[in-house]
């Protein structure tokens, strides 16, 4: 085989440019520590990269959400709990102020301490967080959600029953709160089933308590009313289907009547012929209302019997709406601690996806430091190695002997 | 005795000429193309001298070329498809480092906006976030006009190129048959020789221009080359060269064609061009950069549907239902510059089959009354029919007008949507965040019924803000519609499970719960939800949505294979590019065995025609010596 002297000069000068290459391609992945320099090293890997880079932001994404989320439940618990507070506070009023002992005055101060309660717990509805939104409107975050009427006194919801769902995850949303109308302003009354009061026309000194529910698949959810046709006789009558369900029923003074289905009740006291009870099924009564209520209680005197049973009715009402407020929060607090338990386990979880999409993202585009460290000094080696022998073989020259 | 003079001048003079040779090798030892000479040597006749022959010394029978015609072939091929490869290369490694880019990418102005979006989701009634949605959204819009910008740059410079390879193909072309043209003037003058010198020339010419352009040569009689080039056209005839010409596309005047300048006018001949780097430049174009501006083009156009879609059906900070987000630019429809009618070609996308969309151009074609449409990508023709309004592939063609058989229009969907995409929202209160409707449960109800958020299914409904009561009635197996805004019964008596779905006036809502006679649900205008994240969350889950592609791919994943396509063919070009250059050195090396100056080589020709003719001089000189002794025989 011939070769020519150009060819020989040209041989070799291509050889060390191709290492020259090798070398800088190499040098170039050891800086960077990616084996994938542009698409065209791996194009599948690269795209995979790419893919795994919107699920690492993503997944960062979530993690903010999801501490925010949280954050503002840990808000809207604590102000709970401070609501929670307060409603104790009014309880413990309602139970000094049913003291019979107190005069008209004992009591008118016991109200202005439940009105400055009611104020303080419109004051916590109010809350406003850390962007100026109010935590209880709904979606109406500029919108006062809870307004008192100065002469009434009776309290407002201006919000909506929108809450702000959150996403934590793909396709996984939690609410970041819970809107003022389901926290205040949805407390079933009564027993959370029926409620009973006196008819405000009553003369007699009888006062229905509640007695609970007995059977609740045969409770109908009907208005009944229990009228006296004499001082130790009533009639029990469905006034939604207008019917008198029991006549003539003998009256004893606290004892079970039974008579209503899946309910019972009892009335205590003297009632007057002509009285009568009402049982309804409890509807929706703000927690402002009845501490509003039990505030009109309270500074109405009680000179006679007939207002002393209505006072004890109310009080015991007032109670009981208190007690399914108080029910109320801790219901709301429950499912604060269960989303805030959710997003703690989703966090979690998003982090083991992201230390996962790291490992995936890096076996897919990280050089193997080792492998190109020694890559490296191979081709340093051969890089040398031709060097040397171009520069040999450059320097021979049989015209050197002419 | 004269013999022995002639004899010795016969040798002085071919070594002479022997030596000349080598000067000159060793000379062109590095002139490319340059294939070594060496004299060929023959002995004269001998003189009949009575029984026996007698030499007469040595004469030049040749000065010749080695050379071999295969190996010099074979080099040219390899040439062709190299440059064809290297040029592929050059240019989609272009277009692959601009996509590797991470800062000027698309992906992370994607992935930028959609969380921002998330975070708007956060904060709905933040003006701040708000604020940086918008610029995000503008970073986006920057980053397609940028991406657009880049890759036309390089289309530019195809375009370029294109007229550079051109001129340089004419030029090397009109050399070709000047050479030609000496050849064969000189071809009659020498008995048996050929021009050596010429003939490397155009070696080297046509070894140049297989770099430009796969040629096929014909040898004449006359030691001529005619060339051919693409499927036939003729370059160069003997002394004569025809001219090819950079052209604009007919369709689109910012794209240069290989025309052949036949002298009847110009005729394009891009698509018979297939290879050298003239046809890596016109493949890269047609199968490399186009559908790759075309991709992006259709994620931009995808992404401003589905998402100007979504914020219609939100509400922003105002109160006021959600606009356009992002303007979307019409379908470029070029007419051929050659129509004669007066035919009227719109396009539009169409909101509903955005799926369809392709990455292809089209051509519109008329003939025998009626349209016809060829998706390029694989040249498919679909028969529309006369004027009218047509939708395919996610297109909307309003065709009209006069045309007349013949003419024709390039559509290309896409191609200039990344340039022209924009942004329509300029105050940040107008991101519909919020969903424009909410429902709620009169507080008053006995039951336990529930109305999820209503869902917009048509934000153009003319009722669709009205107040909407669903009452149920006594008992509670059957609820009442109305609308409370126009006093209008909507339905009645509509039979009720629980779980069910409902729509009306755009909107639908899922009931759930057991619910009392007498218990009122409503659906109303959203007034003041400022805090309302709704639409935020769609708009946000529109990332992962998977519209591309008839519905299998979504915004990242189309940008994924755009980013894999571009990168598998660039690898693939680098792989072509060193297999075809180690292919190609193989045959130079080949060429070179035979045809290469090898120094050393010359060197040792040069000490052996020294010493020849030191020697033939000696034999003058002996000659000379022997002339002289018979005279001093004679003298005395």
């Amino acid at each position: 085989m011939r070769i020519s002297t150009a060819q020989l000069y040209q041989q070799s000068v291509s050889q060390i440019l191709n290492k020259q290459t090798a070398l800088g391609r190499l040098q170039a992945q050891i800086a960077s520590g990616k084996r994938i320099l542009s698409p065209a090293d791996d194009p599948a890997a690269a795209a995979r990269v790419l893919d795994i880079d919107r699920q690492q932001e993503l997944t960062r994404q979530f993690q903010t959400n999801a501490d925010l989320a949280m954050k503002r439940l840990e808000n809207e618990e604590s102000i709970i709990a401070a609501a929670t507070t307060t409603v104790q506070r009014v309880r413990e009023l309602a139970l000094r102020g049913r003291n019979t002992h107190l005069t008209d005055d004992d009591r008118r101060f016991v109200a202005a301490e439940v009105r400055e309660r009611l104020k303080e717990l419109v004051a916590l509805g109010n809350t406003i967080d850390g962007n100026g939104d109010f935590l209880f409107a709904g979606h109406q975050a500029k919108v006062l959600p809870f307004t008192q009427d100065a002469t009434t006194g009776l309290v407002t919801y201006n919000g909506d029953q929108g809450s702000r769902l959150i996403e934590v995850s793909p396709g996984r949303t939690i609410a970041d709160g819970d809107p003022g109308d389901a926290v205040f302003m949805a407390i079933r009354n009564g027993n959370g089933t029926f409620v009973t009061g006196p008819n405000p026309a009553n003369t007699g000194s009888g006062v229905i308590v509640s007695g609970g529910v007995t059977n609740a698949p045969a409770w109908t959810g009907h208005d009944y009313r229990i009228v006296f046709t004499t001082a130790t006789t009533f009639d029990v009558i469905d006034d939604t289907t207008a019917t008198t369900i029991a006549a003539g029923v003998a009256y004893t003074d606290g004892a079970a009547i039974t008579n209503i289905p899946g309910v019972s009740v009892s009335i205590s006291g003297a009632p007057a012929t002509g009285d009568e009870f009402n049982i309804n099924p409890s509807a929706n009564q703000s927690v402002f209302a009845t501490i509003d209520n039990l505030a009109d209680a309270l500074e109405t005197s009680i000179g006679t019997p007939a207002a002393r049973a209505f006072f004890a009715g109310d009080v015991n009402r007032s109670l009981e709406d208190l007690d399914q407020a108080l029910e109320k929060f801790l219901e709301v607090r429950a499912t604060i601690g269960a989303r805030v338990h959710a997003i703690e386990g989703q966090k979690n979880a998003n982090e083991d996806i992201g230390v996962q999409l790291t490992a995936l993202r890096s076996d897919l585009e990280d050089v193997n430091l080792v492998e190109a460290a020694s890559q490296l000094q191979l081709e340093l080696t051969t890089l040398q190695a031709a060097e040397r022998a171009f520069a040999r073989t450059q320097g021979l020259s049989l015209f050197d002997f002419l | 005795m004269p013999d022995i003079f002639n004899i010795g001048v016969s040798a002085l003079l071919s070594s002479q000429r022997m030596l000349g040779t080598i000067g000159h090798n060793i000379a062109n030892a590095n002139t490319p193309g340059y294939s070594r000479q060496r004299v060929e040597f023959e002995a004269r006749p001998p003189q009949i001298l009575g029984n026996f022959f007698v030499g007469k010394g040595v004469n030049i029978a040749d000065v010749s070329r080695l050379a071999d015609q295969f190996l010099i072939n074979q080099v040219r091929t390899g040439t062709t498809n190299h440059s064809q490869s290297a040029a592929f290369l050059e240019f989609s490694s272009q277009l692959n480092n601009l996509l590797a880019d991470a800062q000027a990418g698309l992906s992370p102005g994607l992935n930028e906006f959609f969380n921002g979006l998330q975070d708007l989701g956060n904060h709905p009634s933040s003006v701040p976030t708000r604020q940086t949605l918008l610029s995000q959204a503008q970073t986006l819009v920057a980053r397609f006009h940028e991406q657009f910008a880049r890759m036309d740059e390089i289309a530019l410079a195809v375009n370029d190129r294109i007229e550079i390879d051109v001129d340089h193909i004419n030029e090397l072309a009109q050399s070709i048959a000047d050479i030609n043209r000496a050849i064969a003037q000189t071809s009659g003058q020498a008995a048996t020789g050929a021009a050596n010198d010429l003939l490397d020339r155009r070696d080297q010419l046509l070894e140049e221009l297989s770099g430009m352009v796969g040629v096929q040569t014909f040898e004449q009689d006359d030691g001529a080359i005619n060339v051919t080039i693409g499927n036939g056209q003729v370059l160069v005839v003997g002394g004569t060269a025809m001219n090819l010409v950079a052209v604009n596309n007919p369709f689109d005047a910012s794209r240069k064609e290989v025309a052949y300048d036949t002298g009847a006018g110009p005729s394009i001949i891009s698509a018979q061009i297939g290879n050298g780097e003239l046809g890596a430049l016109l493949n890269f174009r047609d199968d490399l950069l186009d559908p790759t501006r075309n991709a992006l083009g259709r994620m931009g156009v995808t992404l401003a549907q589905i998402f100007n879609a979504q914020h219609r059906e939100g509400m922003d900070l105002t109160g006021a239902l959600g606009g356009d987000f992002f303007s979307i630019p019409a379908p470029a429809v070029n007419a051929n510059s050659g129509n004669t009618g007066t035919g009227t070609v719109v396009a539009a996308f169409d909101p509903a089959t955005v799926g369809n969309l392709t990455i292809s151009d089209y051509t519109l074609t008329f003939s025998a009354g009626n349209f016809s449409i060829t998706r390029l990508s694989d040249n498919t023709t679909t028969l529309l029919g006369g004027a009218g309004s047509y939708t395919i592939d996610g297109l909307t063609l309003t065709l009209g007008g006069v045309p007349v058989a013949g003419d024709s229009w390039r559509i290309q969907p896409t191609r200039q949507v990344p340039r022209d995409i924009g942004l329509l929202i300029t105050d940040a209160r107008n991101v519909a965040a919020a969903n424009p409707l909410r429902s709620r449960s009169q507080l008053a109800n006995l039951g336990d019924a529930r109305v999820t958020a209503p869902d917009v299914t048509n934000a153009a409904n003319a009722n669709l803000l009205d107040t909407v009561t669903i009452t149920f009635d006594d008992p509670p197996t059957t609820f009442d519609v109305v609308d409370t805004t126009t006093a209008t019964t909507l339905a009645s008596n509509v039979a009720y499970t629980s779980g069910m779905t409902v729509s009306f006036n755009g909107w639908s809502v899922q009931l759930t719960g057991a619910a009392r006679a007498g218990d009122q649900l409503v659906v109303e205008y959203n007034a003041g939800g400022v805090g309302d994240n709704t639409n935020a969350r769609l708009l946000a889950a529109l990332q992962a949505a998977r519209v591309l592609d008839g519905g299998t791919a979504n915004l990242q994943d189309a940008y994924g294979s755009l980013i894999g396509e571009v990168g598998a063919q660039t690898h693939q070009a680098e792989v072509n590019e060193s297999a075809l250059k180690a292919l190609l050195e193989h045959a130079v090396n080949s060429r070179e065995e035979v045809s290469g100056v090898n120094l050393d080589e010359e060197a040792a020709d040069l000490l052996k025609f020294q010493q020849v003719y030191q020697a033939a001089a000696r034999v003058v000189a002996s000659a000379n010596q022997v002339f002289e002794e018979l005279l001093n025989a004679v003298r005395t």
